[in-house]
């Protein structure tokens, strides 16, 4: 009954109420107030704001990584807060794309297998064809049996952002992606996202410091002490 | 099922060498497990098939009424047989006047022997009757050895001296020779020639038969039918000696594949420890994995299938040592059995041990595995939130029980018993929780001890209670493994002081059997003139007991008037030395066992068709290292006096080699039917039978030392992080290279120290409750060899340690503090 209240066909994430509360030695640490929120499917969206504020949460809360204190998450249209572990899981492998701030490879994979792994577990069709494919979008077709040691961050990020890409899924999760990059890495590896992002209309949520990069987002949600003190939307 | 395959052989292609103790783990437990059982299967299937060289024909028969046989030797069922004599004799060089006669076990074989398989001789000389004609003797090696001999040399049996024509390598009849005294074949009718078989002689006579094909067991039965009223009959298809000597072997094969699985099983402790450094250090994939839609059942899966692949890779690496086994091992024993075997790794073992293998990988890796389940997949994102809170995890304790049923149904099936199976387990539980408890406590106790005086010892202790510590792991596996070694040791050194000729009161040394009547006063002359005292002569009598009306078991007894020194009355009261006509009897405590007799009770033995009842007035414990051949029964004199006997003598025999010699040399030249036995040399023989078992048992300790090596090496790994950081931190606040291998040795030293103390006072008990109730021997403490254990245990711990550790010690602070 709840799913068919929220459900609306065009609204890709919704957070109602949501607030996270963490025990900090024998006190309680609220990073997140109350937070009320929806993104319509395809739309790119930066959350701002300083260390602390509650951008990684929220992040993590959106893609089933961790349950929120209070309120509801649906993601297209589906409750989470009660899935299982593996449902969440099954959720993430069939809609979820992640790119995080320090890459994330898995160092004993080569970067075509890691492009492959999240096909492998949803079982896709064609996946290693799919994943050589990606490995040529993303501009290291001569590089997939390399290790994540071998390559540099800016390398390694791409074969992050491949993966990312490797299921098409709805909705991509980015944290921080070109903070561990010098700008000029971090532009390239911004661009391929963007442009990746664009060409498969896919629904994106960026937790990024850098102002230039929030700028190209469609709407700029401003965190600051977990709660929402700034929602900008560009006019198209 | 694509994904966790593929993902299983990514990871292992990555991280095989961090996974190498894995598999060395479960290739030395199933090596070992193999290999003993493979080589006991080698045994085995070496008697099946060649069952017939068990006794050298189809039938052999042993009876007194050896004419009623002849009648046999016509029979359709009989195609050919032959008679053979044994029996121990003296034999010395005859070159020599002063060589020490040994004593020897004779075979006197006849034309037609052997009807099945060859007498095989050293230097590929081929076996003929003829070898043996006009007084040729065919020795072992150790004979050679044992009197400076060589083939062509002359030896004196009986009255006769005989040309060594050959060597023995090998002959049927004789599929395992454990006799402490050598064996000869000589010809049958030289031996009458040379009065080796006049009355009173212990000859063991024994018809050989062959029969038509399949005719065997057909001919048996009709042997036993018609000489039946012969008590002493032994009549023996090859068929049914090779069964019970199955049996046997079956059993001795399940006791050592148990030892294999201790080894097995300490070495799943070590699967285990191993596995859950794996799991620790692939949180971070695990996470990822999470994260990208990986559900439990496929992160699960796909370690489960390296766990799988490892044990496997694992089983086979074993099998290769086995096969290493079956080869070194047989060359120890080639001198002992004498038959043909092919030693191999057998299908059989192979596929247990490689079964027994998977399942131990995989029940001891299940508990650090199911830790994946935990792994929560923000961990990508926060350090902080690895695993989620103690709720009591029932699968965890499901895989526990798991283990524990497992551990049985391994057992049982290794030694064909529940019952076996039930008290191995609970020996492995009980030894495993009294050694987890005594560790737990010396380090409760070492805790309490209070602020240390140096910041380098208070550290190096401290190490032991740090984060994830693996103490307690340690402890367990290295102080089972030293328990296991010192216990052997102490066994081993108990049971050799035993059979110390030195170490005990032997207050006869020299012994002879089988003198006649009217030998004795010859003889005691003989030993009183050369040992300087006289001798103790005891009369022995063979009785037959009657039961509840019906004749039963014959027994050697004999007859005196005093309590001997080295014997003490338990129960009841023991004679005056004057004769009496009422029948007494004295037996000894084992007799009382296992008749279940008592004093006041009585028994009934047969003498020469007159039935005497005697009763018991007493029940004796003796000594059972001063040799008395006819000990157990013991008459009061007076009512057996003029009964058909024989004569043993023991005497304290001279130290020095000469005179000691000149006494056997006298008995055996001039009464060539008496047998002399040198304790001296029993003992020694003795003693080498404990040192081959103690090989064999060593290697086991070995290989359980080896796994405790490994455990140790996993477990360091396993605080390598935590270690790399403190360090690293120590370094940045000043701490030279030298103050943390100071903090590494006394670290591990400690530990070290703990794991000796554990297993060599765990080792103390053992040892003493299997003298005591396994061996029935004397036990004494050793604290020598304890001392050696902890202080071995000490040196072998640290030195592992610190070199496990180089790393740490070595590694810049930086690169360590950047990567936390």
């Amino acid at each position: 009954m709840r799913r068919g209240f929220y459900y609306y066909i065009s609204i890709m994430i919704r957070l109602t109420n949501v607030s996270k509360t963490v025990m900090s030695g024998s006190e309680k640490l609220t990073i997140l107030h109350a937070v009320d929120m929806f993104i319509p499917r395809g739309q790119f969206v930066a959350v701002v704001g300083p260390s602390g504020s509650g951008k990684s949460t929220m992040l993590s809360l959106v893609a089933g990584l961790d349950a929120p204190t209070t309120g509801d998450i649906f993601l297209d249209g589906e409750y989470i807060n009660r899935l299982s572990e593996d449902e969440l899981a099954r959720l993430r492998g069939a809609k979820v794309g992640f790119i995080f701030q320090s890459f994330h490879l898995i160092p004993s994979l080569t970067a075509y297998e890691n492009i492959l792994v999240p096909m492998e577990i949803m079982k896709l069709q064609q996946a290693r064809a799919r994943a050589q494919k990606l490995l040529d979008e993303i501009g290291l077709h001569e590089r997939g049996h390399h290790y994540p040691s071998q390559l540099s961050g800016g390398e390694q990020q791409r074969v992050a952002i491949a993966r990312a890409f490797s299921n098409d899924p709805a909705i991509l999760l980015a944290d921080e992606p070109t903070g561990n990059l010098d700008s000029k890495n971090g532009m390239h590896v911004f661009e391929l996202l963007v442009k990746l992002n664009r060409e498969r209309g896919t629904t994106l949520l960026l937790v990024t410091h850098e102002h230039a990069l929030a700028e190209q987002a469609d709407r700029i949600i401003s965190l600051n002490e977990g709660r929402i003190v700034e929602d900008l939307q560009k006019e198209n | 099922m694509n994904f966790i395959l593929n993902m299983a052989w990514r990871e292992m292609r990555a991280s095989w060498h961090r996974l190498l103790l894995f598999f060395l783990c479960i290739a030395i437990g199933v090596g070992s497990m193999v290999g003993l059982r493979s080589l006991i299967q080698s045994i085995k299937a070496a008697i099946k098939s060649e069952a017939r060289l068990l006794i050298a024909a189809d039938v052999d028969v042993q009876t007194e009424s050896m004419a009623v046989l002849e009648r046999y030797f016509n029979s359709p069922l009989v195609v050919d047989h032959t008679e053979k004599l044994e029996f121990g004799t003296l034999v010395r060089s005859a070159a020599d006047p002063n060589a020490v006669p040994r004593l020897v076990w004779l075979t006197a074989v006849q034309q037609q022997y052997p009807l099945y398989g060859e007498v095989r001789l050293v230097d590929g000389q081929h076996y003929d009757h003829s070898m043996l004609k006009y007084r040729g003797v065919l020795v072992r090696p150790k004979l050679l050895i044992q009197h400076n001999l060589k083939v062509g040399d002359e030896i004196k049996i009986g009255r006769l001296n005989f040309t060594i024509r050959g060597v023995i390598q090998k002959e049927p009849g004789q599929m395992m020779h454990f006799r402490p005294a050598p064996r000869v074949l000589v010809d049958y009718n030289d031996a009458l020639a040379a009065g080796l078989t006049d009355f009173g002689s212990r000859v063991q006579r024994t018809m050989l038969f062959k029969t038509l094909e399949g005719q065997e067991e057909t001919l048996a039965r009709q042997l036993r039918r018609e000489l039946r009223t012969d008590r002493s009959l032994r009549v023996n298809s090859f068929r049914n000696r090779e069964g019970p000597l199955s049996e046997q072997l079956a059993q001795v094969e399940n006791y050592l594949s148990l030892l294999g699985l201790v080894i097995l099983a300490l070495g799943g402790i070590g699967i285990s420890s191993v596995t859950r450094v794996f799991i620790q250090q692939k949180m971070k994939t695990i996470a990822i994995l999470k994260c990208l839609g990986g559900e439990n059942r496929h992160v699960l899966g796909a370690y489960l299938a390296q766990v799988l692949a490892l044990g496997l890779t694992g089983g086979l690496l074993g099998l290769a040592l086995a096969r290493i086994v079956t080869i070194g091992l047989p060359k120890y024993l080639a001198d002992r059995i004498s038959f043909d075997i092919e030693y191999g790794v057998t299908w059989q073992a192979a596929l247990q041990g490689l079964g027994a293998g998977i399942l131990v990988a995989l029940l001891f890796s299940l508990p650090p595995l199911l830790e994946i389940r935990r792994v929560k997949p923000i961990l990508v994102l926060r350090k902080d939130t690895a695993a989620s809170g103690r709720r009591v995890d029932w699968l965890r304790l499901v895989a526990g029980l798991l283990i524990l049923m497992g551990l049985f149904a391994l057992a049982a099936w290794q030694a064909g018993s529940f019952k076996i199976g039930g008290i191995f387990l609970g020996g492995l539980v009980a030894t495993s929780c009294m050694l987890s408890l005594a560790g737990a406590a010396l380090i409760r106790l070492l805790r309490r001890v209070g602020h240390l005086p140096s910041f380098v010892l208070r550290q190096g202790v401290n190490s032991l209670y740090r984060p994830g510590n693996q103490t307690s792991v340690i402890l367990f596996a290295v102080g089972l493994a030293v328990f296991f070694v010192v216990t052997i040791y102490l066994v081993q050194i108990n049971m050799l002081s035993e059979f110390n000729y030195n170490s005990i009161l032997v207050t006869h040394d020299l012994g002879m059997i089988d003198i006649q009547k009217d030998q004795q006063a010859e003889v005691e002359a003989v030993l009183t003139r050369l040992a300087g005292e006289a001798p103790t002569m005891i009369p022995m009598l063979r009785l037959r007991m009657v039961r509840r009306g019906r004749p039963g078991q014959e027994w050697w007894v004999s007859y005196r008037p005093n309590l001997e020194e080295y014997e003490k009355v338990t129960a009841g009261r023991f004679w005056e030395p004057t004769p009496s006509p009422d029948p007494e009897i004295s037996i000894e405590d084992h007799i009382s066992r296992d008749f279940q007799l008592g004093v006041g009770d009585t028994m009934t033995f047969d003498v020469l068709g007159r039935q005497i009842t005697a009763r018991i007035t007493s029940i004796r414990h003796a000594n059972r290292y001063v040799w008395n051949p006819v000990n157990s029964i013991i008459f009061r004199p007076g009512a057996l006096e003029d009964a058909p006997q024989r004569i043993a003598a023991h005497i304290k025999g001279p130290v020095p080699a000469g005179p000691r010699a000149q006494i056997m040399r006298e008995i055996a030249d001039r009464f060539p039917n008496v047998i002399v036995y040198d304790f001296v040399e029993t003992f020694e023989a003795a003693r080498g039978v404990v040192r081959s078992i103690s090989i064999v048992v060593t290697f086991v300790g070995g290989f359980v030392f080896l796994c405790g090596v490994l455990i140790l090496v996993g477990s360091i790994a396993m605080t390598k992080f935590h270690r790399l950081y403190e360090a690293a931190i120590l370094k940045t606040l000043g701490a030279t290279r030298r103050l943390i291998i100071l903090i590494t040795l006394i670290e591990y030293g400690v530990l070290g120290l703990l794991a000796g103390v554990i297993g060599s006072a765990a080792a103390i008990a053992l040892s003493w409750a299997i003298n005591k109730y396994a061996l029935e021997l004397a036990w004494q403490p050793l604290p020598s060899v304890n001392l050696i254990g902890v202080a071995a245990t000490l040196l072998l711990v640290t030195a592992v340690g610190v070199l496990s550790s180089l790393d740490v010690m070595m590694k810049k602070p930086l690169d360590i503090l950047r990567t936390e």
